[in-house]
């Protein structure tokens, strides 16, 4: 595919949006990633970040962490990547409908949530109340920003930020994300969690939504482990029973509760 | 039961203590109010006391150069600000803002020390809430710290 645009998020942190050299379209459910490579560098695991009613502009964010992730965030627009994929489970929205919705998540952990983000405000009737609460370390660290904004002054959608430290300008809330799980009026009963970000950090947010009243089965999280091949065949992804690019990555915190906290499986 | 006692009662820190020790916490409170901008406590002075906030909303900050001033904690209705009060040298370790009016009860640390003096089961009823308080706020640095870690261990 080629690199139609490219957007500098955050610091080390791109966008990058991507279209078919043949014009067609790609189709993909919210939660799934693809594999992207980089010509000589190697190939990465990467969510997908764009909205899936958009099929035509393939989105990508990507964080320059190793050699292929550096190598990628240094592509420029109208250089090409290899895209393999769709791969892996998808935020259940179809199953969710009628039910109230709060994601919660923070730093990079918003580009998986995204399309589901996306596709709940596509189809916003279908759903119940809806709220997004996304933490960073401070404001500078938040990402999509502009749509963060455009989201905020709906009325259709919650959205809660909380920042770890910040300047005298910043007039929101300042602490760990987990603590405005607390202090958002979340309804159980009806009301489904979303979840991603680092695995500790996602523990720390469960128990939380638990305190909230919500029970295991109404928390879906995404995990992320080493993947390498995207099909279930390496096993460099295997989380015990469960292979985390094909059975994964989204998974219904019930189904792997047990998983999550062990040191060795 | 006093204007102030159901006040008090009606704040989640005291909303479950016994009526004979509502009595007591209640006469080491006063209640006060703060504009926008006004601070509540400033780093390095004398910590005497802890706020019940009942309404508007308060910023932990430091002088942190060369970031210059930093919010680190923020709190609305419903929280408890300070700790310093209970434990030597009695100085308040930063500067906490209101960030909007706000309404609060100051509560006299020296009053209730006295009280706890005399009635341990107070004391330990007001430490197990603190304790509480401090072991959420200290679960909620680690988490920050691990997720510092987390960020520059997979740069």
């Amino acid at each position: 595919m080629v690199i139609t645009k490219k957007r500098r998020e955050i610091e080390g942190i791109h966008t990058f949006w991507l279209e078919p050299r043949d014009g067609g379209e790609f189709h993909f459910d919210p939660g799934q990633f693809n594999m992207l490579y980089v010509f000589g560098a190697g190939e990465v695991p990467i969510s997908i970040s764009g909205d899936p009613g958009k099929p035509g502009r393939l989105v990508h964010t990507v964080r320059a962490v190793g050699k292929a992730t550096q190598r990628l965030c240094a592509l420029k627009t109208g250089e090409s990547l290899g895209v393999r994929g769709p791969f892996g489970s998808a935020w259940p929205m179809a199953q969710l409908e009628g039910k109230n919705i709060v994601f919660v998540t923070s730093g990079l952990g918003l580009a998986p949530l995204r399309p589901a983000v996306y596709w709940l405000l596509n189809h916003r009737q279908r759903y119940g109340k809806a709220t997004l609460i996304y933490g960073a370390r401070n404001p500078r660290r938040l990402l999509y920003v502009d749509e963060l904004r455009k989201w905020r002054g709906r009325f259709d959608l919650r959205v809660e930020l909380a920042v770890g430290s910040a300047d005298p300008t910043w007039d929101g809330n300042i602490g760990v994300v987990t603590s405005l799980v607390s202090k958002t009026f979340v309804e159980p009963g009806n009301t489904v969690a979303l979840i991603c970000s680092s695995e500790r950090m996602m523990r720390a947010m469960v128990e939380q939504l638990n305190q909230a009243g919500l029970n295991d089965g109404d928390i879906y999280l995404s995990l992320e482990r080493s993947i390498k091949c995207g099909l279930g065949l390496c096993g460099h992804c295997q989380l015990g029973p469960t292979f985390i690019c094909k059975d994964g990555p989204v998974y219904r915190y019930d189904q792997v509760k047990g998983l999550l906290a062990q040191r060795e499986l | 039961m006093s204007q102030e006692q159901r006040t008090l009662h009606g704040h989640p820190f005291f909303h479950d203590l016994e009526p004979r020790h509502l009595a007591l916490v209640a006469g080491c409170a006063h209640e006060v109010s703060f504009s926008a901008g006004d601070y509540l406590a400033r780093e390095g002075h004398p910590a005497d006391h802890f706020f019940l906030l009942l309404s508007g909303g308060v910023r932990m900050e430091t002088s942190a150069p060369p970031l210059g001033v930093l919010g680190i904690l923020s709190a609305g209705a419903g929280e408890v600000l300070g700790f310093n009060w209970i434990y030597p040298p009695y100085k308040w370790s930063f500067d906490y803002r209101a960030t909007v009016d706000t309404r609060a009860f100051q509560m006299d640390g020296r009053c209730l020390r006295g009280e706890f003096a005399q009635d341990h089961e107070l004391g330990y009823q007001l430490m197990t809430r603190f304790s509480a308080v401090l072991g959420r706020n200290l679960d909620a640095t680690h988490l920050q710290i691990l997720e510092l870690i987390h960020e520059h261990g997979t740069r």
